[in-house]
């Protein structure tokens, strides 16, 4: 029964964007 | 169940926990590739939450809860309770993302009748007319298994309303299931 229950499939790209969003940020190089 | 066989699946779930700690701990630590493997590992669990919860918006949803998961994974303490952390992300997020769509439609038409073509089709079309809050209490009592009491902790409402949530729910999966 279980199997027939929908699922959300997490694509490439949200793939990417979640990767993207959860790295903290390099520290920028001071000029 | 032979005691080889137990063994091997006690070993397995050890190498899992294992596996599992290792990969917080890496993430926790900002390592890319325990990140990826971690989200490898969490992906079709938020999965299946959030698609009954969130339906159509069930994407978002997913996408939303990994990224406060792992925005938020030095919080997590103990990397035995992850899946407990991330199912309540995951159902306070799909429950947000799908209030923001259209409203549900109230439960009180025709619900799918036997020899409707997929049951599939039936489930997507019952949950469609439940509101994000009763498809929560449904996923989380049906497909995770959960007690009441532990449900109405997870949604922060009494179990009174948990239990009132969940026959209403059923009502629409009842004709959908006796075939």
């Amino acid at each position: 029964m279980t199997e027939s229950w929908p699922m959300a499939e997490l694509d490439q790209v949200r793939r990417l964007h979640v990767l993207a969003a959860a790295t903290p940020a390099a520290p920028t190089p001071r000029a | 169940m032979s005691d080889q066989l137990a063994i091997q699946q006690a070993d397995q779930v050890t190498t899992d926990h294992e596996r599992i700690a290792r990969l917080v701990r890496g993430a926790q630590r900002g390592d890319g590739m325990a990140m990826q493997e971690l989200l490898d590992v969490l992906a079709p669990y938020v999965g299946r939450l959030c698609g009954p919860i969130a339906l159509q918006d069930g994407p978002d949803a997913a996408q939303e809860t990994l990224i406060a998961v792992f925005r938020g994974i030095n919080r997590l303490r103990d990397p035995r309770a992850l899946f407990g952390w991330v199912r309540a992300i995951a159902v306070r997020e799909a429950v947000r993302v799908a209030r923001r769509s259209a409203p549900a439609e109230p439960l009180d038409t025709e619900v799918p009748q036997r020899g409707d073509p997929q049951l599939a089709a039936d489930i997507r079309d019952v949950l469609n007319r439940l509101s994000p809050e009763h498809r929560a209490v449904l996923v989380l009592r049906d497909l995770e298994g959960l007690d009441e009491r532990t449900v109405g902790e997870l949604l922060k409402v009494s179990t009174g309303t948990v239990k009132s949530r969940l026959h209403r729910a059923r009502q629409g999966f009842r004709k959908a299931w006796e075939r």
